[in-house]
């Protein structure tokens, strides 16, 4: 765990282009985008559906290739790296939590968490004590046995927190973390994220169109038509907090 | 890593059962058609395992035992005149029938050694004496004619009782056992002399020669020697198998053991083969068909989380292992159930000697190495399929 | 995950194990119940006495050869003082045939013998009186007391006399010869051995009806002090054998007993192969060449005539070339 000062920038984003498809069919997903992600920060990427922002957000977890720009991770440049590289880059240095959540569903829930432990290739018995402990830090401790289908649809994304913190990676990439919960289960989720940023010192790169979260983003990009078209901090003072509907 | 490839695969019960009844099927097909097919060449053969000799000598252009071009009877004395030779021994071989009290006739599978030194006698006798078929009109029986010349199933053939063959007739004096022969007819064993009595006269009865090389001497180099000194075709009988001296000349492959050449013989010259081959491909196809269309499925479904394994940073090649772990398990779950099935059906095949069964090693060895390709097959198109999923697709739920 | 669930995984692998440990008891019981592969005869085969030898057949014989005795003409047996394994010096009666026709014969013929020879006596009596008659006419010798005629009538008288004298003697001597040739017929039916040695077989019983050419001999008799045996030794093997070559002889039947063999003759002609086992299906399929040696008969165990033996005559292989 890198122990950096705050404001450290960890991933640097430059002139990225990526477009889909050939000729006509062509698809200009991301046009020439700059963004910057700091360590204690949670950065959100907002937008319409289709503006890109997946795409930037697979692009800066190192799972896709882009065309053009230059991203650069804890220094490293993920454009210029190979395959298998980036692979084990992804193993070690970034944490994920997808919009599905993604577990398997013949696995306990520990096993689950243990999965990147496995893949850093940890021995499975040591893996299963450290995916405990990252289940009782998101209060599923007790039922670590348990299998996926058998817990909420918010327990369930907290595993997946569990599994994307449980190797301790400086970057945490969320796609959506919030669109299958409810406010309740959205809320605890936020504020487990927030605890990563700050207290961890990492870096959380949040994809989401969902604005009762907003509040806690540290900075929002927000995204539309492939571009960056505005990076908004958060206003000194204003507490992260979740927006309820019945509020809105 | 293994673990979870196993737990994955446990998960999936429905298509995990699937893929292990395929290659159960595929299994069971294969191991088993073969081996009825080995038993029924082996049948072929009967007479070389009960007359279990070291050398045959037969006609020059005798290929098989079952159908012999008799020799002369001066022909003993000229492979006993071979230096190479401890012993050679006249034998008969030949279909016979046998005519019941009640009138009704079985055809046997007469044998006549040698009176004297009784060289080709059954292997391990039941009951009785084989030094009794020196006694006139005896015969020794195995443990088939037992019941097939029985009059009825309570009441089994025993030394003392007596049937004809050919009108003549015969006493039992002793049951041995013997393997059974390809025509189903018992075998029955006499002296070549009381054979010739039993037998229809012809010019020549002389089936084969039997023979043994003297000490320190291979059955083939004497074999080759009796070739040699007096032109008649010396076989060893080692066993199914190549020999050092099996010859492919302008006239086709010839084969060095009697054994291989019998068998060689009815693979030619029957359709037995092809029909089995069928069946064991059959067992193939079916096996390919199902364990590949199965596991692809269930690489389907689990798509999703190996794509998430993949973004993970899961490499290609872990991912590609556990594919081939998983399909190895189903395919030695598969196999094994495979061979249980047939071992049950062994089992009552070789207690009742019918129908054939004969497995050499090489069968369930060569079917384990068919039914792992069949399952490698299935994890390639698996790995394929896995390998055109780009990781950043998981973020498109 | 359900018990039922838990139960088709779990159940499956130990299935499978079940089946790889039962295949390997397919095997085993396979290989149990696979004929056990014979190992040596039960009674050893012979052992070959040379390096190099041929292989024959033989059959034991007296030395000179058996005799089987003829049957002059057929006829019933009525006498046999021998009996099997007998000595017999030669000219001892072996058997005698049914006469009794030749002496019915001979008993005419010895009557006709007395009329002949009462024939002779009536003759030399005419002739007597004839003569003294004769002598009385001639001892006249007044001319006139006798004619000439009547003289010369005399005379001739009494050579026929004469001539019917002798008639009746050659009659005699006619019937005399015929009583002889009956005794040596007689005689001929009396057969007797031809040279010294033993019956070795008699195939006719008093009573029983001698044919000539039989199927098989009335009696044999041979020499069973010495033996010989009579190899057949295949034609193609023939070229292999030469005068003088060493042998040994093994009993059929039994291998531990062999005997030195020494070289008598080979059979110049090669004949067809005669079936040594007699049985009438055993079929002439074959020449072959015949070379006899002579044994002395050992102490024990006893050979006898007519048993077969296994020869093996030292002789070099032929080297052709494969």
């Amino acid at each position: 765990m890198p122990e950096s000062s705050p404001s450290k920038i960890v991933v640097d984003a430059r002139d990225v282009e990526k477009s889909f498809g050939q000729g006509a069919n062509r698809l200009h997903v991301l046009k020439k985008v700059n963004l910057q992600a700091r360590t204690g920060e949670i950065l959100m990427l907002v937008g319409p559906s289709g503006c890109g922002k997946t795409t930037l957000l697979s692009a800066i977890a190192g799972t896709l290739k882009v065309d053009g720009g230059k991203i650069e991770v804890f220094g490293k440049e993920l454009t210029k790296m190979s395959g298998g590289a980036l692979t084990k880059f992804r193993a070690e240095n970034i944490g994920f939590i997808f919009q599905q959540f993604n577990l398997i569903p013949t696995l306990s829930i520990a096993e689950n968490v243990g999965i990147p432990l496995l893949i850093q290739g940890v021995s499975s018995g040591k893996a299963l004590a450290r995916s405990r402990e990252a289940l009782d830090r998101v209060g599923l401790g007790d039922r670590w046995k348990e299998r996926p289908n058998k817990l909420s649809g918010g327990q369930q994304q907290r595993v997946a927190i569990a599994r994307a913190l449980v190797h301790e990676p400086p970057l945490v990439i969320c796609d959506e973390p919030t669109a299958a919960l409810d406010s309740k289960n959205g809320e605890i989720v936020l504020d487990l994220f927030s605890q990563v940023a700050r207290t961890a010192n990492r870096a959380v790169i949040i994809v989401t169109h969902d604005n009762r979260i907003f509040s806690y983003a540290d900075r929002i990009a927000r995204m539309d038509d492939g571009e960056i078209v505005e990076v908004r901090e958060r206003p000194p003072g204003e507490k992260p907090h979740f927006v309820h509907e019945h509020a809105l | 890593m293994i673990g979870l490839a196993l737990k994955m695969l446990f998960g999936d019960t429905a298509k995990y059962l699937m893929l292990v009844a395929g290659l159960f099927f595929a299994t069971f097909l294969i191991v088993q058609q073969a081996s009825v097919f080995c038993g029924l060449m082996r049948w072929t053969t009967a007479t070389l395992k009960n007359v279990a000799a070291p050398i045959y000598v037969v006609e020059s252009e005798v290929d098989q035992v079952n159908e012999t071009n008799p020799l002369r009877d001066t022909d003993v004395s000229r492979v006993r005149s071979v230096s190479a030779i401890r012993w050679a021994m006249p034998l008969y071989s030949g279909i016979q029938r046998v005519r019941l009290d009640d009138g009704s006739f079985k055809t046997i599978q007469l044998i006549g050694i040698d009176g004297a030194s009784l060289a080709g006698g059954p292997g391990a006798m039941v009951s009785g004496n084989l030094e009794d078929l020196r006694l006139p009109n005896t015969v020794v029986i195995d443990e088939l004619a037992t019941e097939r010349l029985a009059q009825d199933k309570a009441h089994p053939i025993q030394i003392g009782d007596r049937f004809e063959i050919n009108d003549i007739e015969a006493r039992v004096v002793g049951i041995c056992k013997a393997m059974r022969s390809f025509t189903g007819g018992p075998y029955v064993w006499t002296t070549y002399e009381r054979a010739l009595q039993y037998t229809p006269p012809s010019r020549k009865m002389l089936s084969a020669v039997i023979a043994a090389p003297i000490e320190g001497m291979s059955p083939e180099e004497a074999a080759d020697e009796i070739q040699r000194q007096t032109g008649l075709r010396a076989y060893v009988n080692r066993g199914f198998g190549p020999s050092s001296r099996d010859v492919e000349d302008e006239k086709g492959k010839s084969f060095g053991d009697f054994n291989t050449s019998t068998v060689w013989w009815y693979v030619k010259n029957t359709g037995i083969p092809f029909s089995f081959g069928t069946t064991v491909v059959i067992g193939f196809i079916v096996g390919v068909a199902i364990a590949c269309q199965t596991f692809y499925a269930f690489v389907l479904d689990n798509l999703k989380h190996l794509g998430a394994l993949k973004a993970m940073g899961m490499s290609n090649f872990r991912l590609s292992i556990m594919l081939i772990f998983q399909a190895a398990t189903v395919g030695i779950i598969g196999f094994g159930i495979g061979l249980a099935a047939t071992s049950g059906f062994a089992m009552g095949a070789i207690q009742n000697q019918q129908p054939p069964f004969y497995m050499p090693w090489q069968i369930p060895v060569v079917a384990f190495l068919v039914i792992q390709l069949i399952c490698m097959l299935a994890a390639l198109m698996g790995i394929i399929r896995l390998s055109l999923y780009e990781p950043a697709m998981v973020f498109r739920a | 995950m359900n018990l039922f669930l838990k139960l088709l995984r779990y159940g499956s692998i130990a299935l499978a194990l079940f089946g790889f440990y039962a295949i390997v008891a397919v095997s085993r019981l396979q290989a149990q119940k696979e004929t056990p592969p014979p190992g040596e005869p039960p009674v050893p085969p012979p052992q070959k006495p040379f390096k190099e030898s041929v292989a024959a057949t033989g059959i034991l014989e007296s030395l000179s050869e058996n005799v089987a005795i003829g049957v002059p003409v057929p006829g019933l047996v009525v006498e046999l003082p021998v009996k099997v394994n007998d000595p017999v010096k030669a000219g001892q009666t072996l058997f005698k045939l049914d006469d009794r026709d030749l002496q019915a014969e001979k008993l005419s013929t010895s009557a006709q013998q007395e009329i002949s020879k009462a024939q002779i006596a009536v003759s030399e009596a005419q002739l007597a009186k004839l003569q003294s008659q004769l002598e009385r006419l001639t001892s006249v010798t007044d001319a006139r007391a006798i004619s000439k005629d009547d003289l010369e009538n005399r005379r001739r008288d009494v050579a026929v006399a004469e001539a019917q004298l002798s008639a009746a003697k050659a009659q005699l001597a006619a019937s005399e010869t015929a009583m002889k040739r009956i005794a040596l017929l007689i005689d001929r039916l009396t057969v007797r051995a031809p040279r010294d040695g033993h019956v070795l077989q008699v195939n006719v019983r008093a009573g029983e009806y001698a044919a000539t050419s039989p199927k098989a001999a009335a009696m044999i008799i041979g020499d069973t002090d010495r033996l010989q045996v009579r190899a057949d030794v295949d034609e193609q093997n023939a070229i292999r054998i030469r005068s003088g070559q060493k042998a040994f002889g093994y009993l059929k039947g039994d291998p531990t007993v062999t005997f030195p063999l020494e070289f008598v003759r080979v059979e110049p002609y090669i004949i067809p192969k005669v079936s040594l086992t007699g049985a009438s299906t055993e079929r002439v399929d074959t020449r072959v060449l015949q070379v006899i040696y002579s044994l002395t008969r050992p102490e024990s165990p006893p050979l006898y005539v007519g048993q077969q033996v296994d020869v093996f005559i030292e002789a070099p292989e032929r080297h052709t070339k494969p």
